[in-house]
């Protein structure tokens, strides 16, 4: 049960910023329909929260610590990659007031950072778990 | 005894009831430190949009519309468009009770380079101004001159750059500090510069005035300052009834309306509060009421080992000021980041004025936050404490032996 | 060094029955002194527990004195009393006595860090492979069998060094060669100056005694 938790809140988190990201904080929406500054940044961050879901469940599917390892590493990168998405690799609306600005970026980064941290708990647990192995 | 030896090893080897003592805290802490940095940022962009306002008065065209738009352009910075004829502002001068009065012309942008939506642009007399000027000396201490202008800290510029409105270059002599409220996304000009921007509007087919005419012919409002001694309202009345297709509204009622809004943000933070730290406190003392049979055999080997009533209430209390404090900081930490990163979101669903308090009055929040939920914790604790340091060794031994 | 109960008692009030109370000790004056081993048999129910729970300071007598090298122990405040225990009496319980947060290695030097004490590992060391013990030095109490969690209890006691021992059944759990081992182990502390006081049904006990006692009904004969 312990080994999944890191699993699980992983697949939470890229579920939330795959889906999240096209729905509740997407880019913004001009009323002719034409792309916004921040239609790239909204697509690479829905890009990368897909990535970080397939890696996470395959963290459930295979059980060697060493896979696990590797696979959690991955997200760790994909995760640092996904907090410079917004703003930084990817240009977003310059006015502050802008949804893209006021709630996609900043939720991002919040959930980019939380992705981050389960998939360095999930290297530390299973580094735990093939030490104890060991002994 | 190093006392917290066994305590950290009590609270690392019962990771579940560690982790249930940690959230509770965590939510009474959250709950404390976020109502308070709410209401504070409310009531500082209140105090903030009252200075900004400077006036006694402001007059506006009679349209129903225009008030609402007026106040929406102050609260949240929603583009306003509305004129009425210049000669309304020598009429408001020549009103008994007017000490000063000065005219702002409002005009809404196409989408300007800074920015992907359209900028409210406000022209203002720099000679006549008390509204704006006080607040642009505090970045720009030389009169703005034609084609310059003062942004809003929100406006996406800086200063030095080119502003193009209406394919004309304004150049950004100054960044405002922020107030909370829809001036910060709002760029100033002097009259001719908005003047020239409005025929520039024009040439490209974009009507801003009601009646057409010359351009330097229209105002947009009139901020009026009263003579000291006389009554704003009744000096309100005569402008309603001197200056005709205008409405005058007095800022102190715009100001009520928004501090009753205000007053009632903050009631509905203090009650839900309340009813966090009322559910929270409830299941701490169940929690804690749950710990007494659990650990009961334990703190019996204790007393059987030689540890003193006074040392084993101790020993529990600093148990539970550790899980407090672990979950008040927790509780701070994820309050911050719920707040800070989404200041413009609450401030745009509130719909009034928000300022955030400043950096070390938001850290003497969270050590605030973090004291009372640590004093909580421990007093919640404490009737634990009592009744666990006076457990029977030799009975709670035997049974179950 | 002494320990000696005069008159000690110890009732128990009831709601129901026939008295208003019961006698689980009737009043009872014994000596233990330093260098002896006592062991006290009897039935279940006869008081035995409730007695060695007086002498140790744990359960104040409802009349009599309790004296440990001429201190009336429960004439002491708590901290006092407390503090006299950790150092002086040594208690092996009749139950499952050990902290389940701690390492068995931690129990067994808990009462000498108690008070800022240096702990004993080195002792602690030796009792654990005298006791068979030592390859669960690391291990949990809830890993433990229950003769084993009795041997650490045992340890526990013998490496704190207290000049009185009270051991409540400590061969209860274990087969014949764990029980010679901690009846070797109890009459060697009381050769080594300190009083010694088993509790036991075993019969095994009385060859390691110096004085039998027999309780019944609350009354020592």
């Amino acid at each position: 049960m312990k080994k999944n938790v890191f699993c699980g809140i992983l697949l939470v988190l890229a579920a939330v910023i795959a889906v999240g990201s096209f729905t509740v904080f997407g880019p913004c929406v001009h009323e002719d329909g034409s792309e916004a500054a921040c239609t790239a940044a909204g697509r690479a961050i829905l890009v990368d929260g897909c990535l970080i879901t397939v890696l996470a469940i395959l963290t459930f599917l295979l059980r060697t610590p060493s896979a696990r390892i590797i696979l959690f590493a991955a997200s760790l990168c994909l995760a640092a990659v996904g907090i410079l998405l917004p703003g930084t690799l990817f240009p977003v609306c310059r006015m502050d007031t802008m949804h893209c600005r006021a709630v996609m970026q900043p939720v991002a980064i919040i959930l980019f950072a939380a992705a981050a941290a389960v998939s360095a708990g999930g290297i530390l647990a299973e580094r735990s778990r093939v030490r104890r192995g060991k002994a | 005894m190093k006392c917290i030896s066994p305590v950290i090893r009590n609270l690392t080897r019962k990771p579940g009831r560690t982790t249930a003592l940690v959230l509770l805290t965590a939510f009474l802490a959250l709950s404390v430190f976020s109502g308070t940095v709410v209401v504070s940022s409310l009531r500082q962009g209140l105090g903030s949009m009252e200075n900004r306002l400077g006036a006694d008065i402001i007059v506006v065209p009679a349209e129903a519309e225009s008030k609402a738009s007026l106040k929406n352009l102050l609260l949240q910075g929603t583009i306003g468009t509305f004129y009425m004829d210049a000669s309304a502002l020598e009429k408001v001068r020549e009103t008994e009770g007017v000490e000063k009065a000065s005219a702002q012309v409002f005009l809404s942008s196409m989408k300007a380079d800074c920015c992907s939506v359209k900028v409210q642009v406000i022209g203002f007399e720099p000679e006549n101004d008390f509204v704006v000027q006080p607040w642009i000396s505090e970045s720009l201490n030389r009169p703005l001159e034609d084609m310059e202008v003062v942004v809003g800290c929100r406006v996406e510029t800086d200063v030095g750059n080119n502003f193009r409105i209406y394919d004309r270059n304004c150049k950004v002599v100054a960044k405002l500090a922020a107030t909370g409220t829809g001036l910060d996304t709002a760029v100033y000009c002097n009259m001719e510069t908005v003047h020239m921007l409005l025929q520039a509007a024009e040439e490209k087919g974009i009507t801003h005035k009601i009646d057409s005419g010359n351009d330097s012919d229209v105002v947009s409002a009139i901020y009026v300052k009263v003579l000291p001694g006389s009554d704003p309202g009744l000096v309100n009345n005569r402008l309603n009834g001197h200056v005709r297709k205008a409405t005058a509204i007095r800022t102190a009622g715009m100001m009520t309306e928004v501090a009753d809004s205000l007053s009632g943000v903050s009631k509905t933070v203090a009650v839900l509060i309340a009813a966090v730290w009322i559910l929270a406190l409830v299941i701490l003392l169940i929690v804690f009421g749950m710990m007494v049979n659990e650990r009961r055999r334990e703190l019996a080997v204790f007393r059987l080992l030689g540890m003193s009533r006074k040392m084993l209430s101790g020993m529990i209390l600093k148990e539970t000021a550790l899980c407090s404090f672990a979950g008040a900081l927790c509780g701070v930490t994820l309050g911050a980041v719920l707040i800070f990163p989404f200041t413009t979101l609450i401030e745009t669903s509130l719909k009034l004025p928000y300022l955030s308090p400043a950096p070390g009055t938001v850290i003497l929040y969270a050590v605030f936050a973090v004291t009372v939920t640590v004093l909580a914790g421990c007093m919640a604790g404490t009737r634990t404490a009592s009744r666990l340091s006076r457990v029977d060794p030799g009975t709670t031994l035997r049974e179950g032996a | 060094m002494e320990l000696r109960a005069e008159s000690i008692s110890r009732r128990y009030f009831r709601k129901h029955g026939e008295a208003n109370f019961i006698e689980a000790v009737c009043p009872v004056s014994l000596c233990l002194e330093g260098g002896t081993l006592t062991v006290l048999k009897g039935k279940s129910g006869s008081g035995k527990t409730t007695l060695l729970n007086m002498l140790a300071g744990l359960l104040q007598p409802s009349d009599g004195t309790v004296f440990l090298d001429g201190t009336d122990l429960y004439a002491l405040d708590d901290k006092s009393l407390s503090r006299l225990r950790n150092e002086k009496i040594g208690v092996i319980p009749q139950g499952r006595s050990a902290v389940d947060t701690l390492t068995v290695f931690e129990n067994i030097l808990l009462p000498g860090i108690l008070y800022g004490g240096i702990p004993r590992t080195d002792d602690a060391e030796s009792w654990m492979e005298a006791l068979g013990i030592s390859g669960l030095r690391n291990a949990f109490p809830s890993e433990l069998s229950g003769g084993e969690l009795r041997r650490m209890a045992i340890a526990r006691t013998l490496t704190a060094e207290p000049a009185v021992i009270l051991a409540d059944e400590p061969t209860g759990d274990l087969d014949d060669e764990n029980t010679s081992v901690v009846l070797t182990a109890l009459e060697q502390a009381a050769r080594a100056g300190k009083a010694v006081l088993v509790v036991s049904h075993e019969t095994d006990a009385e060859r390691y005694a110096d004085r039998v006692l027999c309780m019944e009904n609350g009354i020592i004969r």
